[in-house]
């Protein structure tokens, strides 16, 4: 449908008035929301992370191409939730404790809303026990975990072993990134994934919730 | 030390490339108006400012211990007992910069806050950088007249591990110019002519990011505002630390190939150290990490 190929376009511009503007006009139109979000908003934002992956745009792309993205998602939301539209999956995300960096986390969780997840940010300074908790309370399928100083990322093992001990650690799946975090790492600790950055973050997401 | 914002405010050159945007890259226009933002936010909000403290080499062989976890060979490590003279110093541009980036990103302002969050990050390395500028100045001008021309309007005041808590050795004169920095000479002994500051952190190039404690119970960097978590995190966040080493060219220069290396996603390392030489020092082999 042209109006949705223009809403993908004018989100991959970055521009945020355009991509609201044309969004209500979907609307108006009488679209399906769920229609207009995958087929014009997400579909948009697949290119994006497909083009950041790839080296030929950059985060402060990404970023202007998201802003678009919410002003697109803030006239649909009423209608997601009155029309009971599923999202991608429910992920728990958040920086562990001791540490306050949360610049990658906030990016993180801005391309997952992008993809059409459901985001619970616990923000910084994240005791374990609160992302296994939050994550069973709120039936998550995924729990994202951040640290960038070699000192805190010890408790990132805690949360899969306090997963483990609660019987959880199949049903909820883990994913660590940040600077000094490696794929070794996470496999060391026995993490499901590992994201290099946020794009990678997201398409493992993608994998761990399907699965 | 206090700075005005404009002393350590990078261009937006600096802040895309720091990014990893080429510089070939035509800017567009939402972004460079964004990153023009994020500068004026920048010269409002930062407060920089720094202290310094020379140590006797012995003494700087206990910080630099730490608590035994540096990787078993490093750069610093050779290059220190050598020194002509070693500087702890811890800079930041303060808090509110950290506040004003929270605020955007809670307010949905995401690309704003990135970019003033990337302009911050850029700032307080330029601060770092200023400091190492001044203390080479300062070592070129030593046996040379006093200037009448001062570099920048900036408070210096230098001190002494081991010194009584609060009490400055020395308090330069204001504003600073390069020949009152030449009196670092003084407190740490002479400084072999030829000699050229580099800075080195913990956390990085081998020495463990434990270091921290050490650094900070030498140097306490308290007096200025920057504190130190359980998790040898600095906050304000937008801090640096670490000690400025005053060798000769030539002894800074070391290959990234220890295995460290490998690990680095920066490898600033390079840029800084072809920055003390006329010619750049080629990269000895390629360690970026590869996308997953």
């Amino acid at each position: 449908m042209e109006l949705l190929n223009l809403i993908a376009t004018g989100l991959q511009e970055g521009d945020d008035a355009r991509v609201g503007e044309l969004t209500r006009q979907a609307v108006a139109e009488k679209v399906p929301a769920r229609q207009i979000l995958d087929e014009g908003l997400i579909a948009g934002m697949n290119v994006i992370g497909r083009l950041f992956r790839d080296h030929e745009i950059f985060l402060p792309d990404v970023l202007l191409a998201a802003r678009a993205m919410y002003a697109g998602l803030d006239v649909l939301k009423p209608l997601l939730v009155s029309e009971n539209v599923p999202t991608a999956g429910k992920v728990v995300i958040g920086t562990i404790q001791g540490d306050l960096h949360d610049i990658g986390k906030n990016l993180v969780g801005i391309m997952l809303r992008g993809a059409g997840f459901d985001v619970i940010d616990l923000g910084n300074d994240v005791a374990p026990e609160k992302f296994v908790e939050t994550a069973t309370r709120e039936n998550a399928q995924v729990i994202g975990m951040s640290a960038l100083l070699t000192t805190t990322m010890t408790g990132m093992q805690r949360v899969v072993e306090l997963l483990d001990a609660k019987g959880q650690r199949g049903r909820i799946k883990t994913i660590i990134g940040g600077a000094p975090v490696t794929a070794e790492y996470a496999r060391e600790i026995g993490a499901d994934a590992f994201g290099f950055d946020a794009a990678s973050a997201v398409e493992r997401v993608k994998e761990l919730a399907a699965r | 030390m206090r700075f005005p914002a404009d002393a350590c405010l990078p261009t937006a050159a600096d802040v895309l490339a720091a990014q990893g945007v080429p510089a070939d890259r035509e800017t567009p226009e939402p972004i460079a108006e964004a990153l023009r933002e994020a500068l004026k936010l920048f010269r409002e909000l930062a407060a920089p400012v720094g202290i310094m403290s020379d140590i006797p080499t012995a003494e700087f062989a206990a910080v630099y211990r730490g608590e035994g976890r540096n990787a078993p060979d490093s750069p610093l490590a050779a290059i220190f007992p050598e020194a002509g003279q070693l500087l702890l110093f811890a800079v930041t541009i303060g808090d509110r910069v950290g506040d004003e980036i929270s605020r955007l990103f809670a307010a949905d302002r995401f690309d704003l806050g990135y970019l003033l969050d990337a302009v911050a990050s850029s700032g307080t390395d330029r601060l770092a950088q200023k400091l190492q500028e001044y203390c080479a100045a300062g070592n070129r001008d030593r046996n040379a007249p006093p200037r009448h021309q001062p570099v920048t309007s900036c408070e210096l005041r230098v001190t002494s591990c081991g010194r009584t808590p609060g009490v400055p050795v020395r308090t330069s004169p204001f504003p600073l110019s390069p020949s009152h920095l030449g009196d670092l000479g003084v407190l740490g002994g002479p400084i072999p002519a030829g000699s050229v500051f580099l800075r080195y952190s913990p956390g990085y190039c081998g020495w463990d990011i434990t270091g921290q404690r050490k650094l900070f119970r030498a140097l306490r960097p308290e007096e200025v505002g920057v504190t130190l978590r359980e998790s040898c995190l600095m906050e304000p966040l937008k801090s640096i630390s670490g000690v400025l080493v005053a060798a000769r060219p030539e002894d800074h220069r070391f290959d990234n190939t220890y295995p460290f290396c490998s690990a680095c996603t920066t490898q600033t390392c390079r840029s800084r150290i072809a920055a003390l030489e006329e010619k750049p020092i080629p990269v000895s082999a390629s360690v970026h990490r590869e996308r997953k």
